[in-house]
């Protein structure tokens, strides 16, 4: 009996119990992918940018020529490239962790492959670890691509290991967490496209969230220690203050140990519930549809009620005649008061999550200077509003064309007499439309701020005011572009690619990095015409805005038409 | 009505498509039948303006396919190997879309989408959701989506897979009625009884090349198969046997499992020989089936069972 129960302790701690054939499997298929190449190309030309740009940035500062000072000065350089590397990592490791683990689940689903699976002797832990694991290597090994890096520009000097090291256990445990809550929702969604939106707006949640606690005059309290164990950016955050000597650390009791101990052990539950998640599936498949479900009726008529299911929905409701656009038409086949009531839930979370979050700002005044509660509100829906409208109109486009790939309807589609034009525009005015409330507030909200800015700088007597009435024209410009920029990249990527996981991750991916290198390349101009100008800051931003107004219309408008050229190609 | 001339397709250094050239006439049920992998599907989608031939031409009532796609999908209505569906879609709501996709002007949608639920029998399933389907109505109302822009040509990649007898038989009697309709129907299969049944032209293919293109009749005198007739008789078999024998048209004779197998000698016809040959002798005959060379046994002489 002891033996019995030693040998089967042993095999369940055993590493390849744990994993399993899967892991295997994941390993072989993933390194056939070509994506993953592109993928770790792509993850290295925008860190070999973003150290360039640090780099030049820092050196740029430093205008005085002497030697010594220069040499003084390489230090703060490697302090400063080290920062940035390790805040790229911790940051880009979280966002391909929950894009990577959307579909990991419901792709064997959908393919129907999770119930071979379940016939087999391998258990729903092995299915969720294998899988788990085999992302998270292919993961590290593209961080660990930046090891060597991180080891040369240590002998600068500015920084310890002691960073390094907890800054690498920070990113690696909430990789952890952040994969393993990926592939949790993966087990509920059909698709990857609402795990990678909920992911998103998750972590920009739960790290922007916590900002104003930082400001906390508080130091030393319980709470603050609390969230510094359990949030990884407040984690990260402590960590980096602790790298600049003669930081202000406060009292507050926090150890990098412990909060990775945190972290890993959240992580571990939330796998274990998708391992029942998955044995529940299995058991609806094989008893029939809910035989495993035992849901209290609360649960179920709340579950029912607010998030409806597409088919009980598409069951009861009328037939609804095609007019116009038929692509268009079917794009928007979910009548509007059925997306309202998803849409209002959504919207009353982000706006009770940003109530918070100013509240939070407001009360432990994280501003330098007061500022009222509505302006931080205010600016703060702004913030959030525009990051949402971009996540939300760059993945619906990406996955516009994809899921006629994966539903295998484009052929049918093709053999119509509907153009590839026709197609793209159909579905490009969909992605439009769909976010059209966000977009019309935020190309309203540009102009009127902005007549209330030159309103409140011509009270206390300011200066030139060039920028601000300039921006009343190319704020709404800049939405305008930026919505063609995020459609024609989505677009394209969509009849690029085959899955819809690849193209939304491509699509942010692509935009991440966009966004990155735009900034960089920005600050840099900035900091060259900010010389030139004798600090006169007007004309390099107006310079700014029309750059990007006509750079980002002009790769979006060429973008969408390359998906047009590309539509008939790699139908099947 | 479709024509290939040294159609050719390569995806990369395979070749899926040798130098095919098909004839198919207009009314006729072109059966076109081969080994997995052996370019039907590839030959169909090329047809279908979906793939672009590497080399060679396709024309449908004389339209060049790469030339003239537009006019082509027209005239043309595809049915794929699998089911592509929009499981948000009721059914009348899908086939109203693709009407629409089709430019057939709003006003007759409705009578036009009534009238291919009728035809396929759907009627009572317009308001379900298309996902709610059985396989088999999926089937029916992927011909009801093919039908729906009225085409000259049907092209039906495999439009009986994965269903039951019954659905079977139904698709079956669907594809005779649009026979009668004057629909040109180029259709492949692995139920190969079934094709036979309809079908006034096979074509087989092998390995990318067109090896066989007729009816069954000159199935029959390509491969150069003895007709068979089984026969029962009520007494004295061993007696039939020897009088069979003796017949000058018999090559071989055999008896199996209470039947009699006589197998004739080539381009020989039964004509009552073996009847009268039987009756003279005073054997009382039980039943007497000619038996023909069936599409499966033929399919099996003209392919080696080469795949790519």
């Amino acid at each position: 009996m002891a033996v019995a129960l030693i040998s089967s302790f042993s095999s369940f701690i055993n590493p390849s119990w744990l994993t399993g054939p899967i892991f295997d499997k994941e390993l072989r298929v993933s390194s056939r992918r070509r994506r993953n190449y592109v993928l770790r190309s792509a993850y290295l030309l925008v860190l070999v940018i973003l150290v360039a740009g640090a780099w030049s940035i820092a050196f740029l500062r430093s205008s005085r020529t002497s030697v010594a000072w220069q040499v003084s000065r390489t230090a703060e350089i490697g302090r400063s490239l080290v920062l940035t590397i390790t805040w790229f990592q911790f940051l880009t490791a979280q966002i391909l962790a929950a894009v990577m683990l959307s579909n990991s689940i419901s792709d064997e689903i959908r393919r129907g492959t999770m119930d071979v699976l379940m016939t087999t002797p391998i258990n729903c832990v092995q299915i969720v670890l294998g899988k788990l694991f085999s992302r998270l290597f292919q993961l590290m090994l593209m961080l660990a691509v930046s090891l060597p890096l991180l080891a040369v520009i240590r002998v600068f000097g500015g920084i310890q290991w002691d960073y390094v090291v907890s800054a690498l256990s920070i990113t690696f445990t909430a990789t952890f967490f952040v994969g393993s809550l990926s592939m949790f929702l993966s087990t509920r969604f059909r698709r990857s496209y609402p795990v990678i939106l909920i992911m998103t707006t998750f972590l920009a949640v739960a790290y922007l969230i916590m900002t104003p606690l930082f400001f906390f005059r508080g130091s030393g309290s319980v709470l603050m220690s609390v969230i510094l164990h359990i949030n990884p950016f407040a984690a990260m955050r402590q960590v980096t203050l602790s790298a600049f000597p003669g930081s202000r650390m406060g009292t507050t009791f926090f150890s990098v140990p412990l909060h990775c101990l945190v972290m890993g052990g959240a992580s571990m539950f939330i796998l274990f519930a998708s391992a029942f998640r998955m044995r529940r599936h299995a058991l609806d498949s094989f008893l029939g549809t809910n035989a495993g479900r035992k849901l209290p009726i609360w649960k179920r008529n709340f579950i029912s009620s607010a998030f409806k299911s597409n088919r009980s929905f598409h069951a009861t409701r009328p037939i609804r005649p095609v007019t116009g656009s038929p692509i268009f038409w079917k794009e928007l086949s979910k009548p509007f008061s059925e997306s309202l009531r998803s849409n209002a839930i959504v919207l009353g979370i982000f706006l009770l999550l940003l109530f918070i979050f100013c509240y939070l700002t407001y009360l432990f005044n994280a501003f330098s200077t007061p500022t009222p509660f509505a302006m931080i509100f205010y600016s703060m829906f702004i913030s959030g509003l525009w990051m949402i409208a971009t996540i939300r109109t760059a993945a619906m486009a990406a996955t516009s064309i994809t899921k006629e790939k994966e539903a295998r309807t484009l052929p049918l589609l093709l053999g119509t007499l509907l153009e590839p034009k026709q197609i793209i525009h159909g579905k490009a005015l969909a992605a439009l439309w769909r976010n059209a409330p966000a977009w019309l507030i935020l190309a309203l909200y540009t102009p009127v701020s902005y007549i209330l800015m030159i309103a409140l700088q011509k009270t206390q007597g300011s200066g030139s005011l060039d920028y601000y009435y300039s921006y009343i024209i190319f704020g709404p410009l800049r939405i305008v572009a930026n919505v063609i920029f995020l459609i024609g990249l989505g677009m394209y990527f969509s009849t690029r690619l085959k899955s819809s996981t690849a193209a939304v991750m491509a699509t942010i991916g692509s935009l991440l990095g966009f966004y990155v290198i735009r900034q960089f390349m920005f600050m840099f101009l900035f900091a060259i015409l900010g010389m030139m100008m004798m600090g006169n800051m007007q004309v390099p931003l107006i310079l700014n805005s029309i750059v990007n107004i006509v750079f980002n219309a002009a790769i979006g408008m060429v973008l969408l038409r390359r998906a047009k050229c590309r539509l008939r190609r790699d139908i099947f | 009505m479709i024509e290939t001339k040294r159609l050719t397709k390569h995806y990369g250094n395979l070749a899926a498509l040798i130098d095919l050239d098909l004839v198919i006439e207009a009314g006729d049920i072109f059966g076109f039948i081969g080994p997995n992998g052996a370019g039907k599907t590839t030959t169909m989608r090329i047809l279908v303006t979906l793939l672009e031939p590497s080399r060679g031409q396709a024309f449908i009532d004389g339209l060049d396919i790469t030339k003239k796609g537009k006019a082509v999908r027209r005239i043309v209505g595809y049915m794929p190997d699998f089911m592509g569906i929009y499981d948000d879609l009721k059914v009348f709501e899908y086939l109203e879309f693709f009407a629409a996709a089709f430019s057939i002007e709003h006003k007759k949608r409705k009578s036009i989408v009534e009238g291919v639920l009728e035809l396929t029998d759907l009627q009572s399933k317009k308001s379900f959701t298309v996902d709610s389907l059985s396989r088999g109505m999926q089937q029916r109302l992927g011909l009801a989506r093919v039908l729906i822009h009225d085409p000259k040509v049907l092209v039906l990649d495999e439009p009986a897979s994965g269903l039951d007898p019954r659905a079977r038989i139904e698709i079956r009697e669907l594809l005779r009625e649009l026979k009668r309709m004057g629909k040109t129907i180029m259709i492949s299969s692995h139920i190969l009884s079934e094709l036979e049944e309809i079908c006034d032209h096979i074509g087989i293919i092998e390995h990318g090349r067109l090896v066989f293109s007729g009816t069954m009749e000159e199935i029959r005198q390509r491969m150069g198969v003895q007709s068979k007739v089984r026969v029962r008789v009520a007494n004295n078999q061993q007696r039939a046997i020897e009088l069979l024998s003796a017949l000058p048209v018999v090559e071989d004779v055999q008896s199996t499992g209470g039947y009699i197998a006589v197998t004739l000698r080539k381009d020989q016809k039964t004509d009552g020989i073996i009847a009268r040959a039987l009756v003279n002798g005073d054997i009382d005959i039980v039943s007497l089936e000619p038996q023909q060379v069936k599409l499966d046994e033929a399919f099996l002489q003209l392919t080696k069972g080469i795949v790519h």
